[in-house]
């Protein structure tokens, strides 16, 4: 309590009893012994939060509730009023009320006073144990589907399995409304440094490696145990009456798609299979959209640095928009800003014709099991993905959003500390950028103490993505080079002994920046 | 919105109207305060997490109910926590005085969390000669820095009979101070 407040109780009761005034000494040692005995509480920050979004997502349902809500789907015009009539209200309803509690709840339902038992709604990572060596053999794990580089700000990390390409592909492709202007390069898309660049050597200069622990588990993400909608009372109530959808047995639903027409509006794409949601903007409700073909109007939308905001407001525009859509924020760490672009401005020599990001990604990087999700190219923490539109200063996209259920079984882990240091020096599965042994474009990186982090894979195998999570060394870039295009932060060495045998004793990871040979180049 | 600026006053009203977006800035506004105040009679963390969320999603469900011409926002979300207080009790004993909410949370029966066993019987102590309603006068007046007015709407009463009874609870005190300090006077010189 401070002078101010004690003196307003002081005068509350002076104006009862004046003769109090005398003993004012004695009246504020009682009040303050009293005060002093309060408790002090240390609130959990991380309730706080969890309680913030369950709060937030039932606003969200209240709102709806009130609200028509608006569905569309792409058929053609002549049919489109039928459809879409007999679409609204309860069906819809039932279509996202289903959704999200498949998805967010694990199946549970609202109960207790109408209200839904918040502490149940979470999206914490879940996990069971399964016997060793349960998801078969990792030497099996590609880099396809991995999380694709973080490209210059721009942060939209799409898998590119065969599944989620189609996701991908509607998220990013004008004709689906959706997508921003700066896309994040693909996984199978490498950046090609420049002709001539400098070779890098990795050294490893950290204290002594010792790696014992010779099985730990490998994590797989669940993406939806069982697709329990019932979708043939929902098919029944579409009242399409070209077709008896009906007549197609087994059927589940795949993929639902939800825009919003409103300015500033977004299409969020619930994908039942991969388990994961993408929120992107519906880009014809964004002043870049109404830009059609004038260059003018594009030009004149085009960002400078006096529009970039601090990392503090792209962090708080996130995490508004994370907190007002009731996404739960509990698998993931403090967020952090992808500064790449902040890097490779200062370090351009041609500053005056930068091209600066339309957006910005924030990340909230993934927790499993106490360790963070890394990225395996460039050595960032990967995660929830949210990008924030610079010249609006909203968020345009959100990517990553995915369920937390995983099977664990445990794997053989390479324990030799010789041979995890090599591969580190080779550059683990980000490879290493080699323009030939011309010394005077030799430069040596310092790699320090590493840390015990988990790194995302995948095996795609008969049409089906299986997403991994596996442990691994992440080696800190000391000194990292001043080349714009030279993006890792970190040599992510994975520690199960069958990738490492396929992916890096055959040389089979590559590197974003491998050149071509140059005897391929001067042809 | 300038968060350093926020008119927690308009974003009521917009809940009120069903324009719930904001309402987060109102759980940020009073989250501490709430938990608190039910920690403050339950001593115990998880019952406080507990009814912390039914406050929080009582005060939204009932948001469009919510009158400021009966009392201001503060006294109408700490109405809600302390009926949720009360529930809470009631669910474990048959009769539950409002007035001994706090005599409850002290009692060897009811969990409390361990660290904090001694400080509340020490608090008792403290106030072991003042009638439950003035107990709970002097706490919401000092501890959760409720003015009169609010804690006349809160626990029912006319601001007048509040600011006695603290003035009474207060001579209590008084009192038991003086008496301690003629005891300590009367040790010193013997």
């Amino acid at each position: 309590m401070n002078r101010q407040q004690l003196n307003e109780i002081l005068t509350e009761l002076y104006a009862l009893d004046s003769s109090l005034k005398s003993r004012e000494t004695e009246l504020i040692s009682i009040i303050n012994n009293i005060i002093k005995s309060q408790p002090q509480i240390e609130v959990d920050q991380d309730f706080i939060a969890r309680l913030r979004s369950e709060v937030m997502a039932e606003a969200v349902n209240m709102q709806t509730a009130n609200q028509q809500p608006a569905v569309h789907l792409a058929l053609k015009p002549n049919y489109m009023n039928k459809f879409l009539y007999s679409f609204y209200g309860a069906i819809a309803m039932v279509l996202v009320v289903a959704v999200s509690v498949v998805f967010i709840s694990g199946g549970q339902k609202p109960t207790r006073d109408g209200l839904v038992i918040t502490k149940k709604i979470t999206n914490a990572p879940k996990f069971s144990k399964l016997t060793g060596t349960a998801f078969g053999s990792l030497a099996a794990v590609t880099n396809e589907g991995g999380a694709a580089p973080l490209g210059a700000g721009n942060g939209e990390n799409n898998p590119s399995t065969a599944k989620a390409k189609q996701v991908s592909d509607v998220a990013i492709s004008p004709s689906a409304s959706g997508g921003g202007s700066a896309l994040t390069a693909r996984a199978d898309s490498k950046m090609m440094p420049p002709y001539g660049g400098k070779t890098y050597k990795f050294i490893y200069k950290g204290q002594e490696l010792k790696q014992e622990l010779a099985q730990l588990d490998v994590l797989k993400r669940v993406k939806n145990r069982e697709n329990s909608v019932d979708t043939k009372n929902l098919i029944s109530g579409l009242n399409v009456n070209f077709v008896n959808l009906n007549t197609f047995p087994d059927q589940k639903i795949q993929n639902i798609s939800f825009i919003q027409k409103g300015d500033f509006g977004y299409i969020t794409n619930v994908s039942l299979d991969e388990g994961m949601i993408s929120i992107y903007q519906n880009w014809e409700t964004w002043p870049s959209g109404k830009c059609g073909n004038n260059d003018k109007c594009y030009e004149a939308l085009r960002v400078g640095l006096n529009d970039m905001p601090s990392d503090q407001d792209l962090i708080a525009i996130a995490n508004e928009f994370v907190s007002s859509h009731g996404i739960d924020r509990t698998s993931f760490g403090e967020p952090e800003v992808n500064t790449d672009w902040r890097r490779q401005y200062e370090l351009t020599t041609d500053k005056a014709n930068y091209y600066f990001p339309d957006s910005v990604e924030v990340i909230y990087p993934l927790k499993l099991d106490g360790k963070f999700v890394y990225d395996e190219y460039n050595g960032m923490r990967s995660g929830l993905s949210v990008s924030v539109q610079v010249k609006d200063k909203k968020v345009s996209g959100v990517n990553n959003l995915t369920t937390q259920t995983y099977d664990t079984s445990s794997y053989e882990m390479e324990t030799d500390a010789k041979k995890i240091i090599a591969y580190a020096e080779k550059g683990g599965l980000g490879g290493v950028m080699y323009w030939g042994e011309d010394k005077a474009k030799v430069e040596d990186l310092e790699l320090s103490d590493p840390e015990m982090v988990f790194v995302r894979q995948y095996i795609y195998k008969d049409n089906q993505n299986t997403e991994l999570y596996v442990p691994a060394l992440s080696f800190p870039i000391v000194n990292a080079p001043k080349e714009p295009y030279f993006n890792r932060k970190a040599v992510i060495i994975p520690l199960a002994k069958e990738i490492l045998n396929s992916r890096l004793d055959e040389g089979g990871a590559g590197s974003p920046g491998t050149p071509m040979p140059l005897d391929v180049i001067r042809k | 919105m300038d968060k350093t600026q926020i008119n927690l006053e308009a974003i009521i009203k917009d809940c009120q109207a069903g324009q719930l977006k904001d309402f987060g800035l109102v759980y940020d506004a009073y989250v501490k305060k709430i938990y608190a105040f039910i920690y403050q009679k339950t001593f115990n963390r998880e019952a406080t997490e507990d009814l912390t969320s039914k406050t929080f999603l009582n005060a939204l469900k009932n948001i469009g109910q919510y009158d400021d011409k009966k009392a201001n926002f503060n006294t109408w979300i700490y109405q809600i926590a302390r009926h949720n207080v009360i529930d809470h009790y009631r669910a474990q004993r048959d009769t539950v005085d409002i007035e001994s909410v706090f005599d409850l949370a002290a009692d060897s029966d009811i969990e409390v969390d361990v660290g904090n066993r001694l400080l509340l019987q020490k608090i008792r102590k403290q106030l072991e000669n003042l009638e439950p309603r003035q107990k709970e006068i002097i706490l919401l007046r000092l501890w959760d820095g409720l003015s009169f007015k609010e804690i006349s709407a809160l626990i029912g009463i006319s601001v007048g009979s509040a600011k006695m009874l603290f003035y009474r609870s207060l001579s209590v005190l008084r009192t038991d101070l003086a008496v301690t300090l003629l005891f300590l006077l009367l040790i010193l010189n013997t």
